[in-house]
């Protein structure tokens, strides 16, 4: 279940975008890595650069955005993630 | 054909290759035969006011001289390798060039690739040792490609297209004597073995490549060769995201670059079509790669 905390871009992050067909690669300013990203990845941290969202909206804006039904596992590979991009230290949540 | 030995064991030779200026000194009988071989028609001068580059090659000092002679190669007096052996000293002024503007040249994005053209569009070969990309390089430039470069693609940050390099494509063991018997009329320098790499050998750049080594080309293609023993031609795309990773770490200074590395990668990736290609025979590569369709 979403826990209602809130994910925003980590403090400091700068990126910068390029998608090819499904896959994003993302540039970032500050430790100077890039990633590759999936569709939902890509897009998970594309609307987090917009703005701050909780689990749930961010599954309903990618739901919308992907136009694909936002179940149980549309939510997985949402959590999935953002799990990795709080790794990478992309994302960050509230405490 | 020219005779440099004198002017190497002296005040130096001045060579212009591709972009850049290298002042050669070495007294070593088989640098002076290496350059004589293979870049007697590249531009030279006894003197010039610059230089990209200040090589040396020289035998080691002392006891070393009399039991097992060995080669120490410096670039503007700084000794950036352990020595070799000094019949590796021609083979190792060519990886120290590389080695110098790999790391030293940073108006250009570098990536470890050859670059072939034609038709003003170019095709960059990325791939790792073992992958057959310096033999297919070879073979290309010995049917109507221009030889750009066989180990450094160069990508200007400034103009946004490729600038050629053309110098000697290094060769390894079986592929020696493939190309020998593939393009006779290729020249070579000496084989050299017992070094890291096995034996190796120098082919010399076309003369139309060395003699275009100003005109620039527009990347069209990004194929990574492999080769495999009987395999049929296969020609795969493959995915841009991938590509855009796979240059970045194939990159001597993407790092170093940042954000216009990046950039400039993309570039690159936006502009070219992607590919895997495996092959086992040479004049099959040849087709494909003469039926490649530019990019929309």
């Amino acid at each position: 279940m979403p826990d209602g905390k809130h994910w925003r871009v980590s403090a400091g992050v700068g990126i910068i975008w390029r998608s090819w067909d499904s896959e994003s690669v993302v540039y970032e300013s500050f430790s100077g890595d890039i990633h590759s990203f999936d569709m939902v990845t890509g897009a998970v941290l594309k609307l987090l650069v917009q703005h701050t969202q909780d689990e749930t909206t961010l599954v309903n804006s990618i739901s919308r955005t992907l136009e694909i039904e936002p179940d149980h596992s549309l939510s997985l590979f949402v959590k999935q993630s953002l799990v990795r991009l709080s790794g990478l230290g992309l994302v960050e949540c509230d405490k | 054909m020219n005779d440099f030995s004198t002017q190497l064991g002296g005040r130096g030779l001045y060579i212009q290759t591709g972009p850049f200026c290298v002042h050669l000194q070495s007294s070593i009988a088989t640098v002076a035969d290496g350059i004589t071989q293979l870049y007697s028609e590249y531009p030279s001068f006894k003197e010039k006011d610059f230089a990209d580059f200040h090589i040396h090659l020289d035998t080691v000092a002392g006891i070393r001289r009399l039991i097992r002679p060995q080669v120490q190669f410096s670039f503007d007096g700084y000794i950036p390798f352990k020595p070799l052996p000094l019949d590796q000293a021609f083979p190792m002024f060519e990886w120290g060039l590389n080695w110098c503007v790999a790391n030293n040249i940073h108006e250009y994005l570098i990536i470890h690739a050859a670059v072939i053209e034609k038709n003003g569009v170019a095709a960059i070969l990325p791939a790792p040792p073992g992958s057959g990309k310096s033999t297919l390089c070879a073979a290309l430039v010995n049917r109507g490609w221009r030889l750009f470069s066989d180990e450094l693609a160069m990508f200007c940050l400034r103009t946004r297209m490729l600038v050629p390099l053309p110098r000697p494509v290094n060769l390894k063991n079986n592929s020696i004597n493939l190309i020998k018997n593939y393009a006779p009329e290729a020249i070579f320098g000496r084989e050299v073995s017992d070094t890291n790499k096995g034996t190796v050998a120098h082919m010399k750049a076309p003369t139309e490549s060395i003699l275009r080594a100003a005109e620039a080309a527009l990347p069209s293609w990004i194929i990574m060769p492999r080769y495999q023993e009987g395999a049929k031609p296969v020609l795969e795309s493959r995915p841009k995201a991938q590509t855009c990773m796979d240059l970045a770490q194939n990159s001597f200074n993407y790092s170093l670059l940042a954000e216009d590395g990046f950039l400039a990668i993309s570039e690159l990736i936006d502009k070219c079509d992607c590919y895997d290609f495996t092959y086992s025979q040479l004049d099959d590569a040849i087709k494909i790669f003469d039926d490649l369709e530019l990019p929309q």
